[in-house]
């Protein structure tokens, strides 16, 4: 009886996890299929999807959208190899700086990647000039952006991190005495790697491979500003286009539909090459570093490695940091050392874009704060109702876990639609901007609780219990300190998410509830750069802190 | 009344626990048996941490049947310590008083009190981490003891521990046990555990109790082979009864007309019934060469190995393909000629100790 009163105990707090997640993610996302499935509220019809993909304007975006998600993702895979060697394989000066580095895009906002981007590649950007003053030219050498190179640069960069951290883990757990019994038997380098290494870490390249491709096909902002027009428009920024710009909701939701249903099949992929046997099997428990000295031609390849990603990883952000801090001298040439640019962030009223910086900042850290809230409940009360399920697991797991599968861009239209049955005040509150953003970040904090919940053995609570305390309060003096550190992280997370968020953001928000990378994005629009440089920085030092925290709390369970 | 468990079920996909037990107060009870036999299921029945299908617990004169884990009134030590990491000493052992919503004054006196009983004085503000195996467990059992529960229930509490510190703390469990004069369930597959533990030993076996008694009783007569299997070395012959004497108070068995086994008559035996005739490798006597003897149960066999444990030699010899284990002290080796396989050997086994038991 008691444990059917535990049990009875732990059906609510599913049954509310079910509320929330159907509630805040499938009924949003439910009436952007219906409005797919049946356009103009009328019955069904496959008429709306066969418009819109049959439009030619409309094929060559979706084909756009695969060419650049495919390009941008073997560019990845070859940045990041390199990279999955070496901290596999070798112990080398740097080891720890190219970590640390390769962590940094995890957390950077796209937006900053898109201002860095400008500031460092573009016409005008510093590398340019630099090439300039080095080579005497007077046009500059490097015309990048607004192109296809822009955008594949960007991802890169952006998606690098995730091929070196994947493959790099299953390569240093590779068993050694594989690769010696091949030498033993006469195989060579090259032979040994493609015949025995390669093979083994293959799960784990296409697996970051897939992932990569559903971050490229539906990644935005970059798209948007480095893109720069038509010509390179993918899926994602058609769909913004269609439910802001043209107001078309039911184009946009067939255009939305067509975009899941591809990421879906790769998201499989993903999954199904992570959990393939390969990658659980011929596993040793050690690390395996070879004991060989790295002679010198293959030290001065390491260093010109490690120093091209840094300088790929640093240079925009360090970028964005100094240029805030040039200011132009009015009416000539020559700069000036200043922060007027900050000064401006407090005093100025930008008239045209209905609040000003600080108000925009206001608004991003408060949104960030209920995101926060929301994320640490909701992700918490996820990774609770998961834990110790064994048989409902794999069901309830895509169940609450699909969220991170369907873009944010996707998800904004949802909420978009749910806008449309809301009336005043809700309509124009920020509330819709805060679930929205619950949505994108509650899987990470569930991602980083639910490890180390699952970790806390069943003896260490029926210990609790057993010296007489109640399951509510075996909780909170028992279960709640042991996760506190992943919740901290999470929160962490959930933050950066947040206040970097652009995606379902720029769809939903209006004047009055614009948001730091809105913002950005509209100064970068107005060539504001400056401005754009200060908001930016005290964005990144938002990000930095959040960094920070993730760092000093997720490292017991390794993060994410 | 200590404990009083009736008629409990409790069923699982391949495997069924049916158990009905009766605890004195104050009595130390060791269930002992392989893994999978079910004790450890059945401790968490009478936890409560898993629910019965049926029959009643009392612990004391509580039905605690149907009560929630947090209000049996129990202490339970398990194997892995199960110690709040995230507590120091002080805070883990006072975690139950505070579950009481003891006053803190006396929570103090309460932990000075405990730690002092497991000779922890001075540990209060250790982290968990920073102590030793056999301090975590002197730790849990501080923990399961503080607030006076009316059982204590210890789940293979020193299988994690290095054999030397499993011998101390067991001698220090049953002092306390008996200083504090609670009743006890103590969970073990080690045999020897259970035998230098116990005021009584319950023998599991596929969710059912196989045997319960004395140490001693368990040891010398075991009912079954499997109680004999589990309590040490011990000769498990398959035999024939020939004859039975109830007047002379004789039995005889043939092991397939090699050996003849003549012991006393007990109960049940039957003539031309198959059993195994049961009897303990200290309970032969070498003969010397030399020496002519003709009394019961004499066998002459071949040695196929030995094995020295110090205090005493153990051979394996065959008759025919039947196995006997047979030995001598450590002061018979220094006086014997050198044994080695191949050698012949002649022994006696004590009719007395001879038993017959069924499969």
């Amino acid at each position: 009886m008691q444990l059917q009163t535990k049990k009875r105990g732990n059906y609510i707090l599913l049954l509310t996890a079910l509320f929330f997640i159907i509630l805040l993610f499938y009924l949003p996302i439910s009436l952007v299929f219906k409005s797919a499935l049946f356009p103009q509220g009328k019955g069904f019809s496959l008429q709306n999807m066969a418009d819109v993909i049959s439009s030619s304007y409309n094929r060559r975006i979706i084909v756009f959208t695969v060419f650049q998600a495919t390009v941008s993702t073997i560019f990845a895979v070859l940045l990041g190899l390199p990279g999955a060697w070496l901290l596999a394989t070798k112990n080398f000066p740097g080891k720890r700086l190219l970590k640390a580095v390769s962590s940094v895009p995890f957390v950077l906002p796209s937006i900053l990647v898109v201002l860095g981007f400008v500031i460092f590649f573009g016409n005008n950007g510093y590398l340019n000039k630099m090439l300039m003053g080095i080579t005497g030219l007077e046009e500059p050498p490097l015309r990048i952006l607004y192109s296809m190179k822009a955008i594949i640069l960007a991802h890169g960069f952006y998606n690098f991190p995730i091929v070196i951290r994947l493959v790099s883990s299953l390569w240093e757990k590779l068993d050694p005495s594989l690769a010696n019994a091949a030498m033993s038997m006469g195989a060579g380098r090259v032979r040994l790697f493609f015949t025995v290494t390669l093979p083994q870490i293959l799960p784990a390249v296409l697996a970051s491979s897939a992932l990569i491709f559903v971050f490229c096909f539906t990644s935005f902002a970059i798209i948007l500003v480095l893109g720069g027009g038509p010509a390179y428009t993918t899926l994602e920024v058609e769909i913004y286009r269609q439910a802001r710009i043209s107001l078309n909701m039911d184009s946009a939701a067939a255009l939305s539909l067509t975009g899941i249903l591809i990421t879906l099949v790769f998201v499989y992929l993903n999954v199904h090459f992570q959990s393939s046997r390969n990658y659980h099997e011929n596993i040793a428990n050690r690390d395996y570093i070879e004991p060989n000295k790295p002679g010198k031609i293959f030290k001065l390849g390491i260093s010109l490695y490690i120093l091209s990603i840094a300088l790929l990883v640093a240079a925009p952000v360090i970028s964005v940091i100094t240029k805030s801090f040039i200011i132009p001298i009015a009416g000539g040439a020559g700069f000036d050392l200043s922060s007027s640019a900050y000064y401006d962030i407090f005093r100025k009223t930008t008239e045209s874009y209905g609040i000003t910086l600080l108000e925009a900042i206001g608004n991003s850290i408060s949104y960030a704060f209920y995101t926060v809230i929301f994320s640490i409940l909701f992700g918490t009360l996820i990774s609770y109702v998961l834990k110790g399920k064994r048989k409902a697991s794999a069901i309830l797991d895509t169940l609450f876990m699909l969220p991170l599968s369907v873009s944010s861009v996707i998800l904004g239209l949802g909420y978009l639609k749910v806008m449309n049955y809301l009336d005043e005040p809700f309509r124009s509150s920020p509330i819709l901007i805060i679930l929205a953003h619950t949505v994108i970040a509650f899987p990470f904090v569930t991602r980083a609780v639910k490890p180390v919940m699952d970790k806390i053995k069943p003896e260490l609570i029926h210990a609790a219990l057993s010296l007489g305390e109640t399951p509510l309060r075996v909780f909170m003096t028992v279960e709640l300190p042991l996760i506190k550190s992943a919740i901290f992280a999470g929160a962490a997370f959930a933050f950066a998410i947040s206040i970097g968020e652009m995606n379902a953001t720029i769809l939903l928000s209006s004047e009055n509830t614009l948001t730091i990378p809105l913002m950005i994005y509209r100064l970068i629009g107005s060539y504001n750069f400056i401005a754009a440089c200060a908001l930016g920085t005290v964005l990144i030092i938002f990000t930095f802190f959040s960094f920070i925290i993730m760092d000093y709390f997720g490292s017991e369970n390794g993060g994410f | 009344m200590g404990v009083s468990i009736k008629n409990i079920r409790k069923s699982f996909k391949d495997f069924n626990i049916d158990i009905d037990l009766e605890i004195g107060k104050g009595e130390l009870v060791t269930l002992l048996g392989p893994s999978g036999c079910g004790k450890t299921t059945l401790i968490q029945l009478i936890s409560g941490i898993i629910p019965t299908n049926s029959g009643t617990i009392h612990i004391g004169s509580k039905n605690v049947t149907t009560m929630p884990v947090w209000s049996r009134d129990i202490g339970i030590v398990f194997q892995d310590y199960a110690l709040f990491p995230h507590m120091n000493v002080e805070d883990n052992i006072a975690y139950g008083l505070k579950a009481r919503k003891t006053e803190s004054s006396l929570i103090k006196i309460r932990v000075t009190e405990m730690l002092e009983l497991v000779h922890l004085t001075g540990y209060g503000k250790r982290s968990i981490s920073s102590l030793s195996g056999g301090e975590k467990q002197r730790t849990a059992l501080a923990r399961a003891l503080a607030p006076s529960p009316l059982l204590l229930l210890l789940d293979e509490p020193l299988s994690a521990l290095d054999a030397k510190m499993r011998t101390i703390l067991r001698r220090e469990i049953r002092s306390i046990q008996q200083e504090l004069g609670i009743t006890t369930i103590y969970v073990t597959h080690d045999q020897e555990e259970a035998l230098s533990i116990s005021d009584r030993i319950v023998v599991m076996n596929n969710g059912r109790v196989e045997q319960q008694g004395r140490p001693w009783e368990i040891y010398n007569h075991p009912v079954s082979g499997f109680s004999a299997d589990f309590m040490g070395e011990s000769n498990k012959i398959p035999c024939t009864v020939e004859e039975v004497s109830e007047s002379d108070g004789i039995a005889l068995a043939s092991v397939n007309g090699d050996i003849n086994f003549r012991l006393p008559y007990r109960n049940k035996i039957k003539t031309g019934e198959k059993y195994f005739v049961f009897f303990r490798p200290q309970d032969t006597e070498v003969l010397h060469d030399g020496i002519n003897r003709t009394e019961a149960n004499l066998i002459s066999a071949q040695i196929i190995s030995t094995e020295y444990f110090g205090r005493y030699l153990s051979f394996e010899c065959s008759v025919n393909n039947t196995i006997i284990k047979t030995e001598i002290s450590d002061r018979q080796v220094l006086e014997s000629k050198i044994f080695s396989p191949g050698d012949r050997i002649t022994f006696t086994v004590n009719p007395e100790r001879c038993w017959l038991i069924g499969n």
